[in-house]
């Protein structure tokens, strides 16, 4: 659907240049949710752009929407396929001399569409999104979410196959944004519609991505499905941003902010036990502890669920007779959990 | 009322008509002149906008052309301009003098001016509204009337309002070349005849045309402003 094939983009500034996009090769499937994460410079917003080609590429190929390769097209073949393309912004983008109605119209207009048949697919989409009625409302009279929701009809005027989502929510708070994701969920799976997120938080990627990537300085050091990036984080960047979505990182600091609680008698254990895979269907810890007559104070429990699966884990002191504590580590290793032993009592 | 007016402006009741005509030299001057810079000044100020670095028909050598040469005719005093201009004025209009005379320096007087208002009035277009624009598959020249020039109304507007107000002022230097109006008038009766009633009638008059434009200029500003 939109290959990328050794995309780099570098800006040259009062001589200095610098690299932005470098080398990044990607494949995003049709019809799925795919997630690019990033630190903020990390150049996600300028790969983004060059997918659509508001940034071109110094070298490398864009392959978009039906085979089209976007870096061989006329600037007026370009203009065209960007139409195919819908795109929203952090800070919404819309016209604020324009109405409501107007803004969504806007698309539509100088294409040859008679004006009652304008209005009427204005109103569609404004229906798709629920602000009916805020037709005749100017952006400056709505909300943040009202806003994006605007922006969202807007792009969808043209009826794109595809829609780019640059940091769509970072300006949003947090019910809001769940209801934008929840939004982007119904038309992806409604119209079939293929969207790419750009975001540098966690949580969007993890409530609605099926695949994600990592980019860090302009290069793409880990993607695959958001489920197996977040389980199995490989690069340091990664697993900062796993860390910082979980609560399981607190443990780290757990012994050194409260001693008393981590004060462990001998043969205790203080553990972390992470899902490492799909499938943790089984009450591993209450298995461990009957079978091998330990126990387990639990500090810190943090599952959620990604695509279905669960992920993350439990943080606590295990206690029981030394090699009973030794065996039930090694049977809930067995079963693809993370162990790591923090401290030794 | 009359008796007031006659103690009040002594010379004033003898050149109504004069007084009259003098106004609509003024106009015609200003709508004539104000029509033809207002539309260099945009295609100008447009220009500047797209061509500099990082709009969206960049060009180097166009933008570097044009802001020098604004820059050089901008510093030129217009009194001087008037002179200047004289050969040039006759090959485009055929006369140098007269309000029909006066058009083409009042015209390169003002456009430099509106051309940098113009240019400062487009650089608050936010850029994400010119990116929108692209991704949506708007033309350069679609971006320009339906994103710049539509966006900007209110701010085109006070431009043109403090531009129009300046070219009153230049037309009155205008009547140095003969070039008639209410400068000319002024001048004529209030200065060199000593009849200052005639110069306070004339600041009435040019006082009344500022309000028009203040007051007419803050309407649009008001019903395009959202």
């Amino acid at each position: 659907m939109i290959k990328l094939e050794h995309v780099s983009k570098t800006f040259e500034r009062d001589g200095v240049s610098f690299k932005a996009v470098d080398d990044v090769s990607l494949e995003i499937k049709k019809g799925e949710i795919f997630g690019i994460i990033g630190f903020s410079g990390a150049g996600k917003s300028t790969l983004v752009r060059c997918i659509n080609l508001l940034e071109i590429p110094d070298k490398g190929s864009v392959v978009s929407v039906d085979g089209l390769n976007l870096t061989a097209l006329s600037p007026k073949d370009l203009r065209d396929a960007r139409a195919g393309i819908g795109m929203i912004f952090q800070h919404f983008n819309l016209m604020p001399s324009r109405t409501v109605l107007e803004n969504v119209i806007y698309p539509l207009s100088h294409k040859g569409i008679k004006k009652d048949e304008q209005r009427k697919r204005a109103f569609e989409l404004l229906k798709r999104v629920d602000l009916e009625s805020k037709a005749n409302s100017y952006p400056s009279e709505l909300s943040g979410g009202q806003k994006q929701r605007v922006a969202i009809a807007r792009a969808l005027a043209s009826s794109p196959k595809v829609l780019l989502c640059d940091e769509a929510t970072s300006a949003l708070d947090p019910q809001t944004t769940h209801e934008i994701l929840g939004l982007l969920k119904e038309l992806n799976a409604e119209l079939g519609i293929t969207i790419v997120i750009i975001t540098h938080e966690m949580a969007v990627v993890k409530d609605i991505c099926s695949r994600v990537a990592v980019l860090e300085n302009g290069h793409l050091v880990e993607q695959g499905s958001t489920f197996e990036v977040f389980a199995n984080p490989k690069e340091n960047i990664t697993q900062n941003f796993v860390k910082a979505a979980s609560n399981l990182s607190k443990a780290e600091h757990l012994s050194s902010d409260y001693p008393l609680i981590c004060d462990l008698k001998p043969g205790e254990k203080f553990v972390r036990l992470s899902y490492r895979g799909p499938g943790v269907s089984e009450p591993l810890i209450s298995l461990m502890t009957h079978r091998f007559n330990v126990t387990m104070n639990i500090l810190y429990a943090d599952v959620e669920l990604v695509n279905n699966s669960p992920i993350g884990g439990t943080v606590g002191i295990l206690s029981g007779r030394y090699e009973d504590v030794e065996n039930a580590l090694i049977y809930i290793a067995g079963k693809n959990v993370n162990v790591e032993v923090l401290k030794n009592g | 009322m009359a008796d007031l007016f006659n103690t009040l402006f002594p010379h004033v009741a003898s050149k109504l008509d004069e007084l009259w005509i003098s106004t609509l030299q003024t106009l015609y001057m200003m709508f004539v002149s104000g029509g033809i810079a207002f539309l260099f000044g945009i295609i100008l100020g447009v220009t500047l906008i797209v061509t500099k670095q990082g709009g969206i028909l960049e060009n180097k050598s166009v933008f570097g052309i044009l802001d020098r040469l604004i820059n050089v005719f901008r510093s030129i005093p217009f009194v001087i301009l008037l002179a200047a201009l004289i050969p040039f004025s006759r090959f485009i209009v055929g006369t140098a003098i007269g309000t029909t005379g006066a058009i083409v320096p009042l015209v390169v007087g003002t456009v430099p001016f509106f051309s940098r208002q113009v240019e400062s009035a487009l650089s608050n277009v936010d850029n994400g509204l010119v990116e929108a624009a692209m991704s949506m598959g708007s033309s350069p020249l679609g971006i320009i009337f339906r994103v710049y020039l539509k966006e900007s109304i209110p701010s085109l507007v006070r431009v043109s309002q403090i531009t129009a107000i300046s070219l009153i002022g230049l037309t009155a230097m205008a009547g140095a070349i003969g070039g008639g109006g209410l400068g000319d008038f002024a001048i004529r009766y209030g200065h060199q005849r000593g009849q200052t009633d005639v110069t306070y009638i004339t600041i009435v008059v040019i006082l009344l045309m500022v309000s028009v434009i203040q007051k007419g200029g803050n309407y649009i500003i008001r019903k395009t402003t959202h």
